[in-house]
C-alpha cells in the first residue's frame, strides 16, 4: 500500500519522544485499528480489515516522526489526534486514487493543524469512493431494522442529526451506558449493512 | 437524494460522526472491542502484540536519533578530532606536483593503518586468501574478510574498534555504546549485527540486525543517517552517508563463502577475487574496468566463467593467477 505523504521532515523533541512512549500503546492501537476499519468501510473498502492496520500503524509514524505535530495541551488524548490523521489519511488516500487537481478549501484538525495543501486532490464527480453509498439508505436501513424498538429509532435518528454519546444520554434521558449498548448494537447493523454495500 | 448530495460536506461530516461515535462507543467496553475486532476476523491479542513490536521499533529508532544527537556533541566530535589528527592533510609545502601525489597515495594507503597503530592495544589481521573470525572481550563476534585489520580501544568507558577493510559484526548488547571508526567515517551501535566495508575510498556499511548510526566524520553537514535492519549506505570517503537503501540478502554473501557483486566496476569486483583467494587477475581490455556487473557465484572459476560470459572474453590459469583476454 502506497500512502501519500508531505516531503518535509520534521524530528519530534525528546520530551515528546517520551510523551509518547508513555502512552498505553496497548490500549490506543487497538482502537485505532477499529477505527481505521470503519474509515475505510465508509470509504467503500471491501478488504478494510487488511488495510487497517497500515493505515494505523502510518498515522503512527507520522506523529513518531514530528510529521502531524501533536500538542497535548490542543488535544489531550493522543488517540483523538491519531484518529484525525487516520481520517485524513484515508480520506487523502482515496482521493489522490480518484482524482483530479482542483482548489479546495484546507482541512483543520482540532487543535488547528492542516492537514492538506491549499492545492490537493479532490474526487472527480464520477468517481468518489462514497457515492457507492447514501447516507439515507444507510438511515433508512437502520431504522427498518429497529421498527419495534422506539429507544433504538430514536437513537439513529439523533445519531443521523449529529449528536454525540452524551447528547443523546440527555436528549433521550437514558444513562451512557444503556445508550453505548444501542450505539453497539446499532454498530454491528451498520457494519453488516457497509459489508453487503462493499462487496 | 442523488449520489452528489451523498458527496456533500453536510452528508460526509455526519458519516464521519457516525464513525466517531460508534466507534467511541465500542472503545469504553474492553469486551466490546475485542467482539468488534473478532467480527473482522482480528485477533486483539495478536494485533496488540505486532502493534507493539511496530511502535517499540518506532521508540527504537528516535532514540537512535536522540542518540545521534548527544553523539554529534560528544563521541563523533572526539572520533573526528582522532581521525583528523591522522588524516587531516598537512599545509602544502613547495614541493613538486607528483610529490604531492605521492604523499597523497602514501596517506591514503597509510592512514587508517597509522590510526590502527595508535589503538593498537590489541590487533587482529586476515591476510589476503585468508578470513578470521574472533570474539571481543565484550562477547561480540568479529568477521574480518581477507586483507583487513582491526584494532581495538577496549575500556571500561568504551567499546571502539578501528577497521581497514571490511567486516562483519555481531555487536552484543552493552551499556556502551559500540563504534567502528574507518577512514572517513564511524558507526555506532548499541547491539546490533552489521557489515562495513571500506575500501578504494568507498564505505559501505549494511545493516542484518537491529539500528546503527553511520557518521561522515570529514562530510561538513548532513552527516549522520540512521540505518535498520534490511538498509544499506554507500557513500565515498569525505561525503555524506547516502540516503539508506533496501537490500534483499539478510547477510552478506561473503560471510557464508559466496561471492556476490551488486552492480560493482569490474576492477573492484577482480581486487576482492585477488584479496579473496590470494591470486593475481590480469584484466587486458583496460577498458571494461570501469564496467559494473551484478554477479553472484560460490567460487573463482565459476566467477570467472560469468564475468567472462558479460564481457564476452576468455580467462586462462598462469602460474601466479588467471588472465583476462
Amino acid at each position: 500500500m502506497k500512502l501519500h505523504r508531505k516531503k518535509d521532515f520534521g524530528m519530534i523533541t525528546p520530551e515528546m519522544l517520551q510523551r509518547l512512549n508513555a502512552r498505553d500503546w496497548k490500549e490506543i492501537f487497538p482502537k485505532l485499528v477499529l477505527y481505521a476499519l470503519y474509515r475505510l468501510k465508509i470509504a467503500g473498502r471491501r478488504e478494510a480489515h487488511l488495510e487497517a492496520k497500515d493505515f494505523a500503524q502510518q498515522a503512527i509514524v507520522l506523529v513518531y516522526e514530528g510529521k502531524r505535530k501533536w500538542n497535548p495541551d490542543q488535544v489531550p488524548d493522543l488517540l483523538v489526534y491519531l484518529k484525525g490523521v487516520v481520517h485524513s489519511l484515508v480520506s487523502h488516500h482515496f482521493e489522490v486514487a480518484n482524482s483530479r487537481i482542483k482548489q479546495h478549501p484546507t482541512a483543520v484538525l482540532a487543535d488547528g493543524e492542516k492537514l492538506s495543501d491549499p492545492v490537493e486532490l479532490i474526487p472527480a464527480p464520477d468517481q468518489g469512493p462514497l457515492e457507492k453509498l447514501e447516507l439515507e439508505e444507510i438511515q433508512r436501513a437502520l431504522l427498518n431494522w429497529a421498527s419495534d424498538d422506539e429507544t433504538l429509532q430514536k437513537a439513529i435518528n439523533s445519531l443521523f442529526q449529529g449528536m454525540k454519546r452524551r447528547e443523546l444520554a440527555s436528549e433521550l434521558d437514558l444513562p451512557l451506558a444503556i445508550v453505548d449498548n444501542c450505539l453497539k448494537k446499532i454498530r454491528r447493523v451498520l457494519n453488516k449493512f457497509l459489508d453487503e454495500n462493499n462487496n | 437524494m442523488n449520489t452528489n448530495d451523498f458527496k456533500s460536506p453536510a452528508n460526509h461530516d455526519i458519516l464521519h460522526h457516525l464513525v466517531e461515535e460508534l466507534s467511541e462507543a465500542v472503545e469504553n467496553d474492553p469486551a466490546a472491542l475485542r467482539e468488534a475486532l473478532a467480527e473482522e476476523g482480528i485477533e486483539q491479542d495478536n494485533l496488540v502484540q505486532e502493534g507493539l513490536q511496530f511502535i517499540q521499533g518506532l521508540q527504537t529508532k528516535q532514540q537512535a536519533h536522540e542518540h545521534l544527537m548527544a553523539a554529534e556533541l560528544g563521541l563523533f566530535e572526539k572520533v573526528k578530532t582522532v581521525i583528523e589528527a591522522v588524516l587531516r592533510p598537512r599545509r602544502l609545502l613547495a614541493f613538486p606536483k607528483y610529490a604531492y601525489a605521492l604523499a597523497a597515495v602514501i596517506v591514503v594507503t597509510f592512514s587508517t593503518w597509522l590510526l590502527i597503530q595508535q589503538w593498537s592495544s590489541k590487533e587482529y589481521i586476515a591476510s589476503r586468501g585468508e578470513q578470521v573470525e574472533f570474539l571481543l572481550p565484550d562477547g561480540s563476534k568479529v568477521k574480518l574478510n581477507s586483507e583487513s585489520r582491526l584494532a581495538l580501544n577496549f575500556t571500561e568507558k568504551s567499546r571502539e574498534v578501528a577497521l581497514a577493510g571490511e567486516a562483519f559484526f555481531e555487536v552484543r548488547k552493552g551499556e556502551l555504546p559500540f563504534v567502528v571508526i574507518i577512514e572517513g567515517a564511524a558507526i555506532r551501535v548499541m547491539g546490533t549485527q552489521f557489515n562495513v566495508k571500506s575500501r578504494n575510498k568507498k564505505i559501505e556499511v549494511v545493516v542484518s540486525e537491529g539500528v546503527v548510526e553511520v557518521a561522515s566524520t570529514l562530510a561538513h553537514k548532513d552527516s549522520v543517517i540512521i540505518l535498520t535492519k534490511g538498509q544499506a549506505t554507500i557513500f565515498r570517503i569525505g561525503e555524506s552517508p547516502a540516503l539508506p537503501q533496501q537490500i534483499y540478502s539478510e547477510y552478506p554473501a561473503w560471510t557464508s563463502g559466496k561471492l556476490a557483486f551488486y552492480r560493482e566496476p569490474l576492477k573492484n569486483i577482480i581486487a576482492e577475487l585477488e584479496r579473496r583467494f590470494e591470486v593475481t587477475i590480469q584484466l587486458m581490455d583496460t577498458t571494461l574496468e570501469n564496467e559494473t556487473f551484478t554477479v553472484q557465484e560460490d567460487d573463482l572459476d565459476t566467477i570467472l566463467t560469468k564475468l567472462c560470459e558479460l564481457t564476452d572474453k576468455k580467462y586462462r590459469k598462469e602460474n601466479d593467477g588467471y588472465t583476462i583476454y
